[in-house]
């Protein structure tokens, strides 16, 4: 009877175990196939790739966020009206991340992409662009942050948190890459096309590019590496740099509404940012002429920035102080200071990459340091001609500008009127205009009353994300000890007292 | 598919007739079990205590228990009887030959610790047997307070189980066992109905914007609910796979079984709703700042009239020119009321009609419920229609038939937006809305020639505009269906076949008209999803009773699932329209924004059970499982996971232990189990994403997760041991629980430095250890003849998390980072980690201010965890006779909660707490301003005094300055019901009628300030902060339930 019963009951088991099987495993062959992604490629082509990461980029740096949030504020060419926080260099952290992870896991990840599935022998057209791009956000970031991961950088492999390179090896690398895309562009095979936002595709132009931004780098390094300054200068002028406005490195925006320039974006349900004071009283001391109450100021204020509107009848510009207290930039009203000007807040308004003014400007400066060949005051004056051509001034009123005292080259005080003079035409590239100030002092500005920096100055450079904190601590940690702290007011390697 | 198999002692009972008979000789005792109400209880289990002859009442609530010729000697025994949900019912007789009549009358019970219950798979169990812990929750208790979301109506009712909500109505509902065990995963335990697992996921996964679709769980109609069982430990996982780790909430709905003739039952509840708790505002400060305002064009043209917060005037009723007279100054004075007053009352109706009959072959039950809500929120409704058909059918004595359909049908209508978005009336209304800005005026928020009307042209809409302007809808049209087919091989054998699908599909529209202040809609906007799931669970299950003539009884289970899973979504909106009013995607003026998604996976498995038990006091489970994913790649996607469990009751096995009446039952058990899990789909390479074009130019992104080729699967060790005993005479029932668990190689997307291209990778690293007690308490204080009867039911649960390990170098995976704070798995903390700025402080703890204000120390800091130290219920039944009252209290004690509504609230100077600094005036000028606690730089104390509005603009983004404590005690629920005799109902042409008055969230007691910290961010893992939540709801109705 027992033997029966277990018998029975092995009998049903091993069936029920046959039945279970049978079910469980009837089709574990097709099981892989199921998990193949049908929403997304596994591979994609450079030319989709490389529109991707300029634009990423560029909105990054020249949008709403970077300039207007912060650099174009430090450089006070843009001072807050309230939300004052930045202004006062008091930096909310989540910002910071944004932008560290932005640029890095965005455009420069598909840069990074490009570089690695591509070979420079056979597409320079797509390289070397690429290299150029690169370049271009690697140098607005170490200029911000200093020592910032490089050359372990966008590695793909997360157990090997990149180190920091310091900023010097860093512009070594930015030198080598753009000297290498000045090598081989313009080069054969195929090109972006039309899929290339900044030239449609002319590498010739990329070419010219490559070495403007060599010799904006080369300048940098004035102070703190003189002789590499010198060499980089003269290699990018000899290679040839931009030839004209039509060279300008800008990213049209289509302003289809899904693709608007981020400025006009921010500004459309927002009016936080107003034009700085600094820069007004510059504009306005730089006048052309004065006749009993009316004065012809810089013809670039009427178009960096809008009259008040608390003043309809007679055109006013005044600036708002940077740095205040949130209630004390409230209380001055924002009919009561200057707006951006309205050429800067449309829908299409091209986001600057770089423009021929600055590369004039750098010229100037490097042949008046006797870097390179050229007459600095033939370049200064073509110059501030290229800034004031970008934006339509009129021939008459760029020559009467160019013949005012205040502006005209000269030779006791040039240096001083080149920098002055940069820093003005690289409004909308706050980030520039931040460095340069850095590098050359001018103009002498000053912290608002309620910056919270100690001591009370300009903040220097921009603090790390808080997130390396959490992420990449140990070479975040040797990264500030290399450099004596990274606090606001310390001094990223080419800053020299 | 309620009964794959029975007990140890239902078996004896189907053993008991093949006995041979002696007809004289023989004790037949029949009867019926029956409700209160009446109302037949089929199921029930009828036994001669000390003996394993019982028997199992039929549909009709019948039964018919042989006792053989051996047992009638004439003694006098115990007859009992137990059903799941009922107390058990016990009659003293006399074993004499003969027939006896023996009915029973069963009281619902306010909660099982004793008696047969539901566990995995459906299969009824008596809980003596259950080598883990498990916990019932009866629809009389579910129903209590008439909570619509079947989740939220779990609070505080089931000991380890967490549950919190977002708060606008249809809102989602996270409940959580035992803690997180997946640092990134979901951790939210299994829903199964009838069966079937069924999806729970929630339509909005942030609390940074966006509206709430409600958890899916909250489809199920509660009063369609015959059971609920809270399996918590991880052993359920190996009959219902992996996601059961987190454990199981298994509904049984009820049936036609039990019905005599035609059964009808009409419930109808009406309850109105009414804000719990909303901020402390201040009144004496209005619109401006600095202390300054005049209206002139609400863009800054007048003083301060752009400004929205409420830095402005002293509301003393001077004369200032406001927005809505014309030029003209009128007297500032507050609006004290604006947003209560903004709030109207809601008013929930559930309307439930349920039919059911029953034959000796076959059931049918079929019910309809309508629940309609019109919410707080003006012009918020909600509508849901469950239709529900449960029947089924014994074709022939071998082939039985089972199917049930529900239909579920949700439609919505302007859903409050929450959370940080600009097109939130509440966010507009509570934070933005300066103190004097009364309702009269802003409900005109519409010019004649249609553009907005409202206090500010710029960032800030008026808050009708977003209500009434701005509306957007949404419906779901769910079928939950199973059918299945049992077959008795022979008398010990049976194979059940089984299928079952969730399918539903979503439809969402909001829509924003032209004249949008805070987004740029230009033209207009609107932006439509459609969503689909389907998941299919087939079953083949094959279950051995081999009949064993002795005090071994054992059952074997072994079965195969394929579980098929499809969901997509397709989703098309624009920005800007051509013509203002046309809401359609032609008539869009920019390149639309268009998006799809689909996703696919199969799990196949393969799974067994062996059940043995010893004379009905040693118990023993053995399970084990085998999966095999889609999601995972070759090689690693089999895994098999087994558990093991036991029970012994040892007042039984050793009658020493049996002390009198002062332990007359006492039940000792432990339990292991491992479970394995997969990943979601597509986490193994590498695809890139598409963006919008940029004008015609297409762009592809690299994407921002470094895919893993070779993911494993993940496993959880669990183990459990626990006590369950009865005392003083059964007044007291105890259950107390130890576990602890261990999740490791976790497939988590591990946040990374981005420095490394990429923001996250997926990597299988990571372990979470839970650890925690749980005790269950049933108090009997007063049991008497007369009718009075107190129960109380106590539950508490202490639950400890520790992140042990993570990826090699990382410190914390960030569950989310908002306003700069993150909310983290951090490396040897608690789950849920608040980590964030705090103040900079010298080394001797003193404030370093720079110009007076506070600094942010850039150094971020764990600030605190979100995870409760401890979370309780308190239960109180009161019955006597006709009438009965209960309530519950609910807690929550530790756990910290960022709060975003008092960082914004004071910033903008609305809330009471603002005011600090400004009871002399606003302005230094007026002496007002303080001086904060604190040294400057070098060292020296701060003599500088600042303006509230400086200050508390400083402490924006401060996060430490915005931690509050997550305690609360809540009345969560009571009611007041009363059954009318049928004396009097009679007269109604009703056989049974019973009333209530019933209210739920009735009383919050916090520490924090201004919020209910129990209304959570969003129903993801990203808890502990909120921000301007939809406040919780008190509600207060009654009930009406009525049996013609």
């Amino acid at each position: 009877m027992r033997h029966h019963l277990k018998h029975r009951a092995a009998r049903g088991l091993a069936f029920a175990l046959a039945v279970a099987a049978l079910a469980g495993a009837c089709d574990n062959g097709q099981l892989t196939d199921i998990n193949t992604n049908p929403n997304a490629p596994g591979t994609v082509q450079p030319q989709f790739l490389f529109p991707n990461g300029v634009t990423d980029v560029v909105s990054r740096a020249r949008g709403g966020s970077l300039d207007l949030t912060l650099t174009a504020l430090w450089s006070q060419q843009i001072a807050m009206d309230r939300f004052t926080d930045e202004d006062r260099y008091s930096i909310r952290p989540d910002n910071i991340t944004g932008y560290w992870s932005g640029f890095y896991a965005g455009g420069l990840e598909d840069f990074a992409t490009i570089l690695a599935q591509n070979d420079p022998a056979d597409k320079p057209a797509l390289v070397g662009p690429t290299l150029v791009m690169k370049s271009w956000t690697y140098g607005l970031m170490t200029d911000l942050w200093g020592d910032i991961p490089y050359s372990e950088a966008n590695s793909g492999d997360p157990s090997k948190p990149p180190k920091y390179d310091a900023q010097k090896d860093i512009y070594a690398g930015l030198f080598k890459d753009l000297t290498a895309a000045n090598d081989m562009l313009p080069g054969t095979g195929p090109t972006y096309g039309s899929a290339d936002l900044i030239y449609a595709g002319n590498a010739a132009k990329w070419k010219r590019f490559a070495n403007s931004l060599r010799l904006r780098f080369a300048l940098r390094l004035s102070k703190v590496d003189p002789a590499t300054a010198q060499a980089q200068a003269a290699a990018a002028i000899a290679a040839g740099t931009f030839t004209s406005n039509a060279d300008n490195a800008v990213l049209n925006w289509p302003g289809d509404g899904t693709n608007n320039n981020p400025i006009y974006s921010n500004f459309v349900t927002r009016d936080d940012q107003h034009v700085s004071q600094t820069l007004v009283d510059i504009l306005k001391s730089l006048y052309i002429s004065t006749t009993g109450t009316d004065t012809l100021f810089d013809p670039r204020l009427a178009i960096y920035a809008d009259p008040i509107v608390s003043s309809p009848t007679v055109k006013k510009y005044v600036g708002a102080p940077n740095g205040l207290q949130d209630d004390d930039a409230i209380a001055i009203g924002i009919n009561n200071t200057s707006r951006v000007g309205a050429a800067f807040r449309q829908k299409t308004t091209p986001s600057l990459l770089m423009t021929y003014s600055e590369v004039l400007f750098d010229q100037a400066e490097a042949a008046l340091r006797g870097w390179a060949p050229g007459d600095p005051a033939a370049l200064y004056t073509a110059a501030i001609t290229a800034s004031m051509q970008q934006y339509n001034v009129p021939a008459a009123t760029i020559s009467a500008y160019l013949a005012s005292p205040r502006v005209a080259y000269d030779p006791a005080n040039a240096m001083q009127q080149i920098a002055l003079q940069r820093w003005i035409a690289l409004y909308g590239e706050g980030t520039e205009a931040y460095s340069e100030w850095r590098r050359t002092g001018v103009p002498d500005l000053q912290p608002g009353p309620a910056a919270i920096t100690v001591p009370h100055i300009v903040a220097r450079r921009l603090t790390y994300p808080v997130s390396e904190q959490s992420f990449n601590a140990a070479n975040l940690a040797a990264a500030v000890s290399a450099q004596g702290g990274a606090d606001l007011t310390n001094r990223v390697w080419w800053d020299k007292q | 598919m309620r009964r794959f198999l029975s007990t140890a002692l239902v078996l004896a009972a189907l053993a008991a007739p093949r006995a041979p008979l002696q007809a004289q000789a023989t004790l037949t005792i029949t009867g019926r079990v029956s409700a209160a109400t009446g109302e037949a209880l089929p199921n029930s289990n009828v036994y001669l205590l000390g003996t394993t002859l019982g028997a199992v009442s039929k549909d009709d609530g019948t039964y018919v228990l042989l006792v053989p010729a051996d047992h009638v000697t004439g003694q006098p025994a115990t007859l009992r009887v137990r059903r799941i949900g009922y107390r058990d019912a016990t009659a003293a007789i006399t074993l004499t030959a003969g027939r006896q009549t023996h009915d029973f009358v069963l009281t619902a019970a306010p909660t099982q610790l004793e008696g047969v219950v539901v566990t995995a798979l459906g299969i009824e169990r008596d809980k003596r047997s259950l080598g883990v812990a498990q916990q019932s929750v009866s629809p009389a208790e579910l129903t209590q307070a008439r909570e619509p979301n079947i989740v939220n109506a779990l609070s505080g009712k089931v000991a380890g189980v967490q549950i919190t909500n977002d708060g606008p109505p249809g809102g989602s509902a996270r409940i959580v066992i035992r803690g997180a065990n997946s640092v990134t995963g979901n951790n939210q335990p299994l829903f199964v109905i009838d069966g079937i697992p069924i999806d729970n996921s929630a339509g909005r996964n942030t609390g940074f914007g966006g509206l709430d679709f409600g958890n899916a769980a909250s489809d199920i109609n509660p009063n369609d609910v015959e059971s609920i069982s809270i399996l918590k430990g991880a052993n359920a996982a190996a009959l219902y796979g992996a996601r059961a780790a987190n454990g199981a909430v298994v509904i049984t709905t009820k049936s036609g079984r039990g019905s005599r003739g035609l059964g009808v039952n009409v419930t109808q509840n009406l309850t109105f709703e009414t804000p719990l708790k909303l901020p402390d505002f201040q009144n004496v400060y209005g619109q401006g700042s600095g202390g300054l305002f005049e209206y002139k064009d609400g863009k800054g043209g007048g003083v301060n009239d752009n400004v929205n917060r409420s830095w402005g005037p002293k509301m003393d009723g001077r004369l200032i020119t406001q927005w809505w007279s014309n030029g003209v100054p009128e007297p500032w004075v507050p609006a004290p009321d604006n947003v209560r007053d903004f709030f109207q009352t809601g008013r929930t109706s559930t309307s439930t009609v349920a039919v059911s009959g029953a034959s000796d072959r076959a059931d049918v039950r079929l019910s309809a419920t309508e629940l309609d809500v019109k919410s707080m929120f003006p012009t918020n409704t909600l509508r849901r229609l469950n239709t529900s058909l449960n029947g089924g059918a014994k074709i022939n004595d071998k082939l039985s038939a089972r199917a049930n359909l529900n239909y579920v049908r949700g439609v919505g209508h302007d859903r409050p937006g929450t959370g940080y978005d600009a097109n939130s009336a509440l966010f507009n209304i509570e934070i933005w809305g300066g103190r004097q800005r009364d309702l009269a005026h802003l409900i005109n928020y519409m010019n004649p020639d249609g553009t907005q009307n409202g206090p500010n042209h710029t960032t800030t809409n008026n808050p009708y505009w977003d209500v009434y302007a701005d509306p957007n809808d949404d419906s779901r049209d769910r079928l939950i269906g199973s059918g299945s087919v049992t077959y008795k091989i022979n008398d010990w054998l049976s194979a059940t076949g089984r299928s079952g699908t969730d399918w539903y599909r979503d439809w969402r529209k909001q829509e924003y008209a032209n004249g949008n202040i805070a987004v740029d809609y230009s033209g207009g906007a609107f932006f439509e999803q459609n969503l689909y799931s389907r998941e299919t669970n087939s079953d083949i299950l094959v279950t051995a009773e081999p009949k064993l003539n002795s005090k071994l009884a054992v059952t074997f289970n072994a079965g195969g699932n394929v579980r098929d899973s499809h969901s997509s979504s397709a989703n098309q909106g624009t920005n800007h329209l051509v013509i203002p009013g046309t809401f359609n995607i032609g008539n869009s003026a920019v390149t639309p924004q268009v998006s799809s998604f689909e996703s696919r996976r199969r799990t196949n498995s393969a799974y067994g059970q062996a059940q043995l038990s010893w004379n009905n006091y040693l118990f023993t489970d053995i399970t084990g499982r085998n999966d095999w994913s889609s999601t995972l790649p070759p090689g690693n996607n089999s895994y098999f996971y087994p558990s093991v469990s036991g029970s012994f009751v040892f007042t039984d096995a050793l009658p020493w232990t049996h002390l009198g009446r002062w332990l007359t039952y006492g039940k000792l058990r432990a339990s292991w189990a491992a479970v394995g899990n997969d990943a979601d789909p597509y986490q193994l390479a590498v695809t890139y994403s598409a963006g919008t074009p940029f004008g015609s130019v297409p762009r592809f992104g690299v994407p921002n997760t470094i895919p893993n080729a070779n993911l494993k699967p993940e496993r959880t060790n669990s183990w459990e041991g626990g006590g369950e005993f009865r005392l003083l005479d059964d007044r007291i029932a105890l259950d107390a629980t130890y576990y602890n668990k261990l999740t490791s190689n976790q497939i988590i997307p591990a946040q990374i430095t981005p420095a490394i291209g990429f923001t996250s990778a997926v990597v299988n690293a990571g372990s979470i250890r839970n650890k925690g007690v749980e005790l269950q308490s049933t108090i009997t204080p007063i049991r008497s003849d007369n009718g009075f009867n107190w129960d109380v039911v106590v539950n508490y649960a202490k639950n400890n998390s520790k992140v042990e390990s993570l990826y090699p170098g990382l410190q914390t995976v960030v569950l989310g980072t908002y306003w700069g704070l993150s909310v983290e798995a951090r490396l040897n903390q608690p789950y849920g980690t608040l980590y964030g700025n705090p103040y900079l402080r010298n080394s001797d703890g003193k404030l370093i201010l720079q110009n007076g204000l506070p600094r942010v120390d850039p150094q971020q800091v764990v600030l605190g965890h979100y995870t409760p130290d401890w979370i309780g219920g308190l239960q109180n039944h009161f019955h006597y006779h006709d009438f009965d009252f209960s309530f519950l209290v609910d807690t929550r004690q530790g756990g910290k909660i960022f709060s975003t509504t008092k960082m914004f609230g004071e910033e903008s100077g609305v809330l009471a707490s603002s005011l600090r600094g400004r009871e002399n005036g606003e302005t230094l000028a007026e002496g007002g301003g303080l001086i904060v606690d604190g040294v400057n730089a070098d060292g020296t104390p701060n003599t500088t005094k600042v303006t509230a509005q400086a200050y508390f603009n400083s402490l924006f983004q401060l996060h430490e300055a915005n931690m509050v404590d997550g305690s609360f005690v809540k009345l969560r629920e009571a009611r007041f019901g009363y059954a009318v005799p049928s004396r009097f109902s009679s007269r109604f042409g009703v056989s049974a009628m019973n009333v209530a008055l019933v209210g739920r969230n009735l009383w919050l007691h916090a520490k924090a300030p201004d919020i209910d910290p129990e209304s959570a961010f969003d129903n993801s893992n990203v808890q502990g902060i909120e921000f301007v939540n939809f406040p919780s709801a008190r509600s207060i109705g009654f009930v009406l339930n009525v049996t013609p």
